[in-house]
């Protein structure tokens, strides 16, 4: 009852604000290091503006380790939020699943290895090691954030649970 | 002059009566085919009373008075007869008739002076509707004790609901749903999130004593927008009689383990014409089980309270309602999923990934609804000419969606806040020259927010409605003709934030106009015609305007479309009626609705991608359509004792521009019963003691396909076995109702074309419901 009588007189001059739902991820950044020599590789998709748009295509070298990490953020705020950290809290809840595809006719090969584990020993796929192979070409690396809860992850199960970020990159190797 | 003699020469008669009684008796081999007939009027005001009982007690034959007070039995031999005139609250008469042609006889009773004001209320309620209508009242009502309002009222033959999983339920009249359907809550126009299919009415069906469904448009009445048709939902009247009662109710049920206590006490004051009523009911139930596991996350709880306060005197009368309605009720934990990817999967698995075990733990997706209703009403009795009614109502509803996500902390994603205003001024005159009817003029001021920082999926808007309308009424004889026109003013001022231009105020106004004409024709022989031809046209809502965003239990993305303009239905309706016979008794109703501009939520063929992947995507569309159907019911009474129901009804729609079929639209269905109801005995304990055994059968909805739902085809038909008894308990003076509703009896596993939860999981298993009521 109490809330019935405290109607606001003048809900009129209320305006929707800038429609700021907490926690959503409009972009996913992948930055890889080389463990020998070499330049590094970087890319972002971000889906501020609707479908996903890639800011330039992620260059990598045949026969070259890098050490990979994939970070989330909200650009919608300002400044940026960063998401990395919310996932990482929730590893034991969360698996990065990376799948390449080369194009046709392309030879390029993509090897990702997950290096960090949760709290249980399983795989998360924030840190990863990305081994190219000999072959050049062109190819989409497809990287997957799987909300895993209330035990459903197995580290293994790669179909469980929601899909809470599902993007392709564009990947050149090249010399 | 000759009222006055009247109660004289009825008394004559009746003392006549008994003595011929034992001197003629029944004489069988004379001739058998004479008739009784004739009207039964209230003795002062010589207005026919409609649905008083007339019992023939040689002949243990009764029949009812119909809509003109005529009362007739056919097939009577030669003799003398001692009819029992029965009408709630009038005095019992007692009339003796010696048959040796077919005669006319008209009876009258006298007002009960002790329950002078209930007549009043009594004889309103008893209105003759010209359009196809359904209620739901005394003991089918008390069968569904303990279910939500939607699930109530799919009893109703022509009515079925939109559920979402086994906690939603919304009602669906002749396939259409939502803002279509009105409902009137204690008389005021409910106002809530009803466009959303998992948003259940926030009302109370244990503080309903009845619950009436007006099938098809009937915009005149309550607002233009009333396509599908009206649902009334009327607590109890008021006490007339000084004293203070109370009512104590205990339901509980299998399956998800539900309990619910409800209370009422009530009273009036014997010095002043104040009366009151506090009535109270809390629910809670856990998680549901479906025949091969449980469905994680669907518990649900539910608090009510509503309280009034009435005023009476003869010319004048106010009255004061509040309710409070609360829920919280959880969303199937595996039906909140990411994109195509995650349908693909979930369509795939042949049962949900999470089934858990049972629980009443409600954890995320979930819904908390809060819903208030103040409502004030008075009433002037001007003169002999009529009632002069005012009636304010006041909501608000808060609407709290609580998503499935990473540290979410304790905030909802969608937090909607409504408040609205209604207002109706009417005055229902009484007839002049055979014309009766209401004239009146209502509004609405509506306002919608939603928190900082939460999911704009409706934008804010401001909706001011100003209607107008008048229904009258023409009755002589055996016809009765009805007619009734509205407009209604709508303005639509909308406020939505816009990342590259800030603040937009798009603004709308709409005209509806509401029209109906209506005959009513009794045949004799216990038939009666009615047709009705009605007309309404339904503004669209800011949701299917402006509707932008993830709807997570469909992985779909809803857009809403701005260009929409109203949609209006012209809906013809024949319904035939044969009743008060001794074995057969039905209806048989016919519809045809043509709307044009049909709005509806389309899932399209392409998909939206977003950082999640692929959504599906879901737009609001409009098109012609056309929707026709028909509903049946009948009881055949095979002997005094055992009774058949039939419930049957038939939807089917279409989109007109297209020629192809429209999703959602209810699959047609058919309900028997077989009730034995045992014979009081005098030394029992035990009084209107029932068994019943029924089955329900739902077809396969077989005009769907690729294009009406492409994401998966519709569910097999499905057969459901339901039990129901009851009984009442003496002891001394004490009274307790006890009742008994198993529903799946089978433990069949099956899912519903109109549960949008239907790709991820299936329905309810068993579930058998208990309830005792004890009157205090």
């Amino acid at each position: 009852m109490g809330t019935l009588l405290t109607f606001s007189a003048c809900k009129d001059d209320d305006e929707p604000g800038p429609d700021d739902e907490q926690e959503v991820i409009t972009a996913v950044t992948l930055s890889l290091t080389p463990t020998g020599k070499g330049q590094d590789a970087q890319a972002t998709i971000s889906t501020l503006t609707g479908s996903p748009v890639q800011n330039a295509p992620l260059t990598l070298r045949p026969g070259t380790e890098y050490t990979a990490v994939v970070t989330f953020s909200d650009e919608s705020k300002t400044p940026e939020a960063d998401m990395t950290a919310e996932i990482r809290n929730e590893r034991d809840e969360h698996l990065l699943v990376y799948t390449f595809t080369p194009e046709a006719g392309s030879g390029a090969t993509v090897n990702v290895n997950i290096t960090d584990l949760d709290q249980k020993n399983l795989p998360v796929g924030l840190e990863t090691t990305m081994t190219t192979g000999a072959g050049t070409g062109n190819g989409k690396l497809k990287v997957v954030l799987k909300h895993q809860p209330g035990g459903l992850k197995t580290g293994s199960n790669t179909t469980a649970g929601e899909t809470d970020v599902d993007v392709s990159f564009n990947v050149i190797v090249a010399n | 002059m000759m009222v006055l003699l009247w109660p004289l020469l009825l008394l004559a008669s009746m003392a006549t009566a008994q003595e011929q009684l034992y001197l003629d008796g029944v004489e069988p081999e004379q001739d058998c085919g004479l008739t009784l007939s004739g009207k039964v009027l209230d003795h002062d005001t010589r207005e026919p009373l409609i649905g008083a009982t007339i019992y023939i007690e040689e002949l243990q034959r009764g029949t009812l008075s119909d809509e003109y007070g005529n009362y007739h039995f056919h097939h009577l031999c030669r003799g003398s007869y001692t009819l029992q005139i029965t009408y709630i609250g009038f005095e019992t008469e007692r009339v003796a008739v010696r048959m040796t042609t077919s005669t006319v006889r008209n009876l009258t009773l006298h007002v009960d002076a002790r329950q002078l004001k209930q007549v009043v209320i009594t004889g309103e309620r008893l209105q003759e509707q010209v359009q196809a209508t359904e209620t739901l009242a005394g003991r089918e009502l008390e069968e569904t004790r303990g279910l939500s309002l939607g699930e109530s009222l799919k009893k109703l033959t022509g009515v079925s609901s939109v559920q979402t999983g086994p906690t939603v339920s919304k009602p669906v009249i002749h396939g259409l749903f939502g803002n279509r359907v009105v409902i009137l809550n204690n008389g005021v126009r409910h106002e809530s999130q009803q466009w959303g299919n998992e948003h259940a009415p926030e009302i109370d069906p244990l503080n309903a004593q009845q619950m009436q469904v007006v099938k098809g448009a009937a915009g005149v009445r309550y607002g233009s927008d009333a396509i599908g048709g009206i649902v009334l939902v009327e607590p109890k009247a008021l006490p007339d009689s000084a004293g203070v009662r109370g009512e104590l109710s205990l339901i509980g049920s299998t399956n998800n383990r539900m309990g619910t206590v409800a209370g009422m006490v009530e009273g009036k004051f014997s010095q002043l014409p104040l009366s009151w009523r506090l009535h109270t009911s809390a629910k809670k139930a856990g998680s549901a089980q479906a025949p091969r596991y449980n469905l994680d996350n669907t518990g649900f709880e539910e608090q009510n309270l509503a309280a009034t306060l009435g005023y009476k005197q003869e010319r004048f009368g106010a009255e004061l309602y509040y309710s409070y309605f609360h829920t919280k009720l959880g969303f199937l934990s595996s039906a909140h999923i990411g994109n195509l990817t995650d349908l693909a999967n979930a369509i795939g698995r042949e049962r949900p990934e999470e089934t858990g075990s049972f629980t009443y733990t409600i954890a995320r997706p979930y819904q908390d609804v809060t819903h208030h209703l103040l409502k004030a009403r008075a009433f002037y009795k001007t003169g002999e000419a009529g009632e002069l009614q005012f009636t304010y109502g006041l909501q608000q509803n808060v609407r709290q969606e609580y998503d499935r996500h990473r540290n979410t902390g304790d905030r909802p994603q969608l937090d909607l806040d409504m408040q609205t205003h209604t207002t109706e001024l009417v005055w229902e005159h009484k007839p002049i020259a055979n014309i009766s009817g209401t004239i009146g003029a209502s509004t609405i001021w509506q306002n919608n927010t939603y928190a900082a920082n939460t999911r704009p999926l409706l934008p804010y808007f401001i909706n001011t409605t100003i209607g107008a309308f008048a229904s009258e009424r023409w009755r002589k004889d055996n016809l009765q003709l009805e007619a009734g026109i509205r407009y209604d003013n709508k303005s639509l001022d909308i406020k939505r934030w816009n990342r590259t231009e800030g603040v937009l105020r798009p603004s709308y106004t709409f005209h509806n106009f509401a029209g109906s004409f209506g005959a009513l024709y009794d045949l004799g022989y216990h038939f009666t015609l009615s047709g009705n031809i009605s007309y309404a046209s339904r503004a669209p809502h800011s949701y299917e305007l402006f509707a932008n965003g993830l709807h997570n239990s469909a992985a779909s993305f809803e857009r809403g479309n701005p260009e929409l303009v109203s949609e209006d239905a012209w809906n013809t309706v024949a319904t035939l009626n044969y009743h008060s016979n001794l074995r057969l008794n039905g209806e048989l109703s016919l519809y045809f609705n043509t709307i044009n501009n049909y709005i509806y939520l389309q899932i399209a063929p392409d998909y939206a991608l977003g950082i999640g992947g692929a959504y599906l995507q879901a737009d609001y569309l409009q098109a012609d359509a056309r929707f026709w159907g028909a509903d049946l019911s009948f009881d055949y009474a095979l002997t005094n004792r055992l009774m058949l129901n039939n419930k049957t009804s038939l939807v089917y729609a279409k989109n007109r521009e297209t020629d192809s079929y429209l999703p959602f639209i209810t699959p047609g269905r058919t309900d028997n019963t077989l009730r034995y109801s045992f014979e009081d005995r005098t030394a029992s304990r035990l009084l209107g003691s029932y068994l019943a055994l029924g089955g329900l059968y739902v077809g396969r909805q077989s005009r769907s396909d690729a294009q009406s739902d492409p994401v998966l085809a519709a569910p097999d038909a499905y057969f459901l076995l339901h039990a129901e008894a009851g009984t009442q308990l003496q002891f001394g003076k004490q009274r307790v109702e006890l009742g008994l509703v198993g529903s799946n009896l089978l433990n069949t596993s099956y899912r519903d074309y109109q549960n949008r939860l239907r790709y991820f999981a299936d329905e309810m298993g068993r579930m058998i419901m208990f309830r005792i009521k004890v009157p205090l």
